[in-house]
């Protein structure tokens, strides 16, 4: 004697079998987060950085989920060194940069804030003390360091970029997701 | 044949019930190193505006634990040296470790108030071991590594080093600057 077992969702929906095998869906953090409008893009404009400028920081304002980056690119006109770093405690001062929802359905605003030129963070006196990734590009080069919610910020704390050499045309975006503590 | 059925969710030890999608049972695998992410056992050690002298190693991480192993995740080189050239990652053990300058890792779970002194000791510049002058002999990549393009190696977890065990990433031609980072994770033993 058998019994069969019928696996259904919370929304009542139940699983199929097919081919002898169970039909699941691979769906990860960050694919749930867009689908339900809690992943954000945050771009800076071009501009022209002096050496050890933040060209773009992002900052955690909820007290109940966390920041998960996803994506960090980076791209400069001038060669030299960028440095990923994190940093807390810091009135973010700059040029604002709203995020983007990458769910277009959703209206939901991001709980953060996010500058371009930030200056407050004092990181670069201290010779970036909690360094993600440091990196060397040419002129005109760019990189993608794809984390995949590797790095998990709480409220307060801040992701961001810096170039240890001037340029004159500097991008950063940035990737994240928000999710329940 | 079935004799009768029977419904059932699957609940999680928080209570979370897993969703079904139409019909397909929504799964979100975790791997190894997002679950030490979880936990605030992974850390990045990023060396920072180096200009290593000729044959030192340009970063070096060792595991000090006795009670984990060092999975090492995802490794970065960057030189600056025209025309590039090659940068061997290898392994090492027994090695008294010297450098220039220590490297804190940083955990990349801020939430996390843990951290790793006293689990491993990290340096730029590593002249301690002496694995150059015998071609290597546990290198695990020789990666060709372009003038200042950033050469990124997902490890995933493969190399795995016990206590006094270390990896490092040498450089064959001298540049005049360069970048390493490190992703790794400690693992209970």
């Amino acid at each position: 004697m058998s019994e069969t077992l019928t696996i259904i969702g919370p929304s009542g929906s139940t699983a199929a079998v097919s081919s002898n095998a169970l039909n699941v869906l691979m769906k990860s953090d960050f694919q749930k987060a867009v689908e339900d409008g809690d992943a954000y893009s945050w771009s800076s404009l071009t501009y022209d950085p002096d050496a050890n400028d933040t060209i773009l920081a992002v900052e955690n304002n909820s007290a109940t989920r966390d920041l998960y980056i996803q994506e960090i690119h980076i791209q400069t006109d001038a060669a030299g060194q960028h440095v990923v770093f994190t940093a807390s405690g810091d009135t973010m001062t700059g040029t604002a940069v709203t995020g983007t929802n990458l769910n277009r359905n959703s209206s939901n605003a991001a709980p953060a804030t996010a500058k371009c030129d930030e200056t407050d963070n004092a990181e670069q006196g201290a010779t970036y003390p909690t360094r993600f990734y440091t990196g060397l590009l040419a002129n005109d080069g760019s990189i993608c360091y794809t984390v995949n919610g590797s790095i998990i910020l709480p409220n307060d704390h801040h992701i961001a970029v810096d170039l240890t050499s001037a340029a004159t045309a500097a991008n950063v975006t940035i990737i994240g997701y928000f999710k329940d503590r | 044949m079935a004799q009768y059925a029977e419904s059932a969710y699957i609940r999680g030890s928080n209570g979370s019930i897993a969703e079904v999608d139409d019909t397909l049972l929504r799964i979100n695998p975790i791997t190894e190193f997002q679950q030490a992410v979880l936990d605030g056992r992974a850390y990045s050690w990023c060396g920072l505006n180096e200009n290593q002298d000729v044959g030192d190693t340009l970063l070096v991480v060792e595991n000090n634990s006795t009670e984990h192993l060092l999975c090492i995740q995802r490794i970065v080189i960057s030189i600056s040296a025209a025309g590039g050239g090659v940068c061997p990652v290898f392994t090492a053990s027994g090695v008294t470790v010297a450098g220039s300058t220590s490297v804190v890792g940083t955990n990349l779970n801020r939430n996390s108030g843990q951290t790793c002194a006293g689990l491993c000791t990290s340096v730029t510049e590593e002249t301690g071991n002496g694995e150059a002058a015998s071609s290597w002999p546990n290198k695990c990549y020789m990666p060709q590594v372009q003038n200042t393009i950033p050469y990124i190696i997902e490890v995933n977890g493969a190399i795995r080093l016990p206590y006094d065990h270390l990896v490092g990433v040498d450089s064959i031609e001298e540049p005049t600057s360069e970048a390493v980072t490190i992703i790794g994770y400690f693992e209970p033993l």
